[in-house]
């Protein structure tokens, strides 16, 4: 049975909402196959195969200049073999999740605009990782493409509170953030974290969405930079103007992380263009048009 | 030190900083002095630009008087100054800002 699932002392309980989306399918699969030493990587690809939605979106990000490649690919067996694994699940999980709650929009936050906005914090995470020397900068991409995903709980399970706190947010000028607890006693970030814990998520990136807002350095675990990358990303994504958040200023500033990810001086450019040049890269395939 | 994009590198001038692909993986080290062979290197893998040495980065104020010039570029500097509504002058965010309007700039110019 599952551990409950509270947010804070407001009784709002994720629980309770039976139908809560599951991952999508193509990506839980691919996660079980790979994660299975058994498994090859033709697994991989029949698995993949069976959507070919998600398999064209792929091999066009995968030949994109995101990667950099030299020679074009053409098989799913292919980019696990050029990009690796860890690649390869990126992929699918931005080309499938983005389908996932289409219900529930809204005029104040649409659904274009919430994903351009974590497409961009994902390019600013994946190009910070890549900046520090992180071994799996993939895992960076996804945490900022997840990292507001609690907004789309709220858009669809509580979508006149949310619709309030959207307003709110626009009238008092402040974050969404803000705007939710004040509306409704709890923020995206904390539901973002329950819905990664039920997704099984690692809890690495279980914190990141949860504490992107408010990152923390803790002493009883070791030190993780992902939901401070997140938090910069975050923060990069929105300065750029990136689609929307909802919110009506800048997220909330931690200097903690900024100084943790000892970016060398002049690096900070080179991670914003980069990450404006891949966010348009990603929007051309995923969205079919150059947004910028 | 200064960012120059790959178009307008000379043979002659010193990188600043190490420069990467795609990938990450590294082409050239800080302090290479620059040939006409490296710079179709980097046109090679993509690279857009590269931080070299005796380049002075412009300040926010020079950025911003060259963005007056316009008027789709002061409208374009005032909505960059709205993202940044109420937030605090830690330097960070001072540098994020300059940053920002000067890929805005960049990009308007072509």
């Amino acid at each position: 049975m599952a551990p409950e699932l509270t947010v804070g002392e407001q009784g709002f309980c994720i629980e309770r909402i039976r139908d809560l989306p599951s991952l999508p399918d193509v990506y839980s699969r691919l996660i079980a196959v790979l994660d299975n030493p058994r498994s090859s990587v033709w697994d991989a690809e029949e698995i993949v195969r069976q959507d070919p939605a998600v398999t064209a979106k792929l091999l066009r990000l995968a030949n994109s200049p995101i990667y950099g490649l030299r020679s074009s690919v053409s098989t799913v067996a292919q980019v696990a073999r050029t990009l690796g694994y860890d690649a390869l699940k990126q992929v699918v999980l931005t080309t499938s999740v983005i389908d996932l709650f289409r219900q529930g929009q809204d005029a104040l936050l649409s659904h274009k605009a919430y994903w351009s906005h974590c497409l961009g914090t994902a390019a600013a995470a994946r190009q910070l990782a890549l900046c520090l020397g992180e071994e799996h900068p993939e895992e960076f991409f996804v945490a900022g493409l997840l990292h507001d995903i609690g907004k789309l709980i709220h858009m669809q399970y509580l979508p006149e509170k949310f619709c309030a706190a959207l307003t709110l947010a626009a009238r008092e000028r402040l974050t969404l953030a803000e705007a939710e607890r004040t509306v409704f006693g709890f923020s995206h970030d904390q539901t973002g974290g329950l819905l990664a814990q039920r997704w099984g998520l690692t809890p690495i990136i279980q914190r990141a969405l949860a504490h992107h807002h408010a990152p923390a350095v803790s002493d009883h675990l070791p030190l993780k930079l992902h939901e401070h990358v997140v938090h910069c990303a975050d923060i990069i994504s929105y300065a750029l103007g990136l689609g929307s958040t909802g919110s009506h200023r800048l997220p909330p500033f931690a200097p903690l992380s900024w100084e943790l990810l000892r970016l060398p001086a002049g690096h900070l450019a080179a991670v914003v263009a980069a990450s404006k040049r891949e966010f348009s890269q990603l929007t051309s395939v995923l969205f079919g048009y150059h947004e910028s | 030190m200064g960012r120059v994009a790959i178009s307008v590198l000379q043979p002659g001038m010193t990188l600043g900083a190490p420069v990467f692909n795609a990938r990450r993986q590294r082409l050239a080290e800080a302090g290479m002095v620059l040939d006409a062979g490296k710079i179709s290197l980097f046109q090679a893998w993509g690279v857009v630009e590269v931080e070299v040495q005796g380049v002075a980065e412009p300040s926010l104020e020079e950025i911003e008087n060259r963005m007056a010039a316009s008027p789709a570029l002061q409208k374009l500097s005032t909505a960059i100054d709205e993202r940044f509504y109420g937030a605090e002058s830690h330097e960070t965010l001072v540098e994020l800002r300059r940053v920002v309007k000067k890929l805005a700039l960049e990009e308007h110019e072509g």
